[in-house]
């Protein structure tokens, strides 16, 4: 029997697991230990052995008490594993952003470690959504760990000014994106470029996240949100956060600006 | 998303953006829109859900596998205690059995499974397991705790094994199977296993 998730919806439903997930648990639970972690070993999602995190989390959560043998400490491991290398390394970015990084990552790591024994103690739903997606969780993590770090870091206060040399306003206010429409289409630099935006000063991130989904710096229709708006700033500010990104992400996908 | 209802917490609105089934920019613009106090956490999450899953592939460092290490030791440490005082389902027998049997609907020689540690915890559900726990007036996580523990040598050898019985000491079944075994209906077993009346 898998035992049900209890976390509600907000229309009162129950959260449940994805199509890729409730199936293979029938067929996980049922392994012996040493074919389960065999297979939670397994770090290619394209395998088709490979059991994604949701059935691993599962499976402690369902056997909470089984948790003096060795195997399930194997298969915790295993997943905690998973958890820390879900988040970016301190070294990946080579630059200043690199002990903030590091802080993330522990953070969200021993935030996770805190969660899973806290539900072990006590069953509760707070890893539910962890068994509907568990990247995006891990995800979620992120954004309370970053928010804190940040705010001690200091970051941002040294970065959001208005001086510097912005575009010109009128022809900037309505542009949509900074990038050719071809190139982002390409999944591949798509992917490449929001994993250098993450190393980005988090203004500076948001900004690019933004006008990559369309948003529009500045409108003169107050209904309308806009970046300037939603990030609580000017559009000068803004359009400063654009350019400096640009900048390092030029630097990053033309290196010697000889192409 | 109504106006009427009261304000929600950043984590009550994380939870509603991140089960929402589009993330693209009309949908964090709505939820910037009625929430603009939570924008910026909004948009890292929306950034983050549009950055693709990394996985870092080198070695651990032995900094971070004591990280790991270290957190097993906490979550073992973390788990509920067996109460050190002798063996609470050892109770269930007499009266207490009858009750329980009773009320849970189900012959005695299920409550017997339990005392004799032949179910496995993680396959009873937990309003049973609660039912368990007010009979015996522990909390149900010291329940769960004994079901785990091997079964106490007099009972191991004081009860026969007829013709369906299994001789191997330290065997357990789910729940479902004691169930059947013990002659329980299909109706009453769907009832117990989907949790209440």
């Amino acid at each position: 029997m898998i035992v049900p998730l209890t976390k509600h919806k907000k229309d009162g439903t129950l959260y449940l697991r994805p199509d890729n997930v409730e199936p293979l648990l029938h067929i996980i639970v049922d392994l012996p230990h040493d074919a389960l972690l065999e297979r939670a070993r397994i770090r290619d999602r394209k395998d088709p052995k490979y059991v994604p995190s949701e059935c691993l989390l599962y499976c402690i959560r369902a056997s909470r008490q089984d948790n003096s043998d060795a195997w399930f400490e194997r298969l915790y491991k295993i997943l905690i594993e998973r958890v820390m290398r879900a988040v970016p390394r301190a070294e990946a970015s080579g630059n200043s952003a690199s002990l903030p990084n590091e802080r993330i990552r522990n953070a969200v790591f021993d935030r996770f470690v805190e969660l899973i024994a806290k539900d072990r103690k006590e069953p509760n739903d707070k890893l539910d959504f962890f068994e509907v997606r568990f990247d995006l969780a891990i995800k979620r993590l992120r954004i309370d760990a970053q928010e804190r770090v940040w705010r001690e870091e200091n970051r941002s206060a040294s970065i959001d000014d208005e001086s510097g040399s912005a575009g010109d306003d009128a022809a900037e206010a309505t542009s949509a994106s900074p990038f050719d429409t071809d190139i982002f289409s390409d999944p591949l630099f798509r992917e490449r470029l929001y994993v250098a935006i993450d190393a980005l000063p988090p203004e500076q991130s948001r900004t690019m996240h933004l006008l990559l989904l369309g948003w529009q710096t500045h409108s003169s229709d107050p209904a309308v949100m806009t970046i300037a708006k939603a990030m609580g700033c000017s559009d000068r500010s803004v359009r400063n956060y654009r350019d400096r990104a640009m900048t390092t992400l030029g630097a990053l996908f033309n290196p010697g600006d000889d192409q | 998303m109504t106006s009427n209802t009261p304000p929600l917490t950043l984590e009550a609105v994380l939870d509603l953006f991140q089960m929402e089934e589009i993330h693209d920019g009309d949908v964090l613009a709505r939820y910037v829109q009625a929430h603009p106090q939570f924008a910026l956490q909004l948009i890292d999450l929306s950034r983050l859900i549009a950055t693709p899953d990394v996985e870092d592939e080198s070695p651990l460092s032995a900094t971070e596998q004591s990280r790991i290490d270290a957190a097993w030791i906490a979550h073992k440490a973390a788990g509920p205690q067996v109460p050190p005082a002798g063996d609470p389902l050892a109770l269930l027998t007499g009266e207490r059995s009858k009750t329980l049997a009773l009320k849970l609907g189900v012959p005695r020689q299920v409550i017997t499974c339990f005392r004799e540690r032949k179910v496995e915890a993680s396959s009873v559900p937990g309003h049973v397991l609660q039912e368990f726990a007010e009979a015996l007036e522990i909390p149900a996580a010291h329940v769960i705790a004994a079901m785990r523990q091997p079964p106490p040598i007099p009972m191991a050898m004081g009860r026969s094994y007829k013709s369906d019985g299994k001789p191997g000491s330290g065997e357990q079944d789910t729940f479902e199977q004691i169930l059947r075994d013990a002659g329980v209906s299909e109706a009453d077993r769907a009832r117990l296993i989907a949790g209440g009346d």
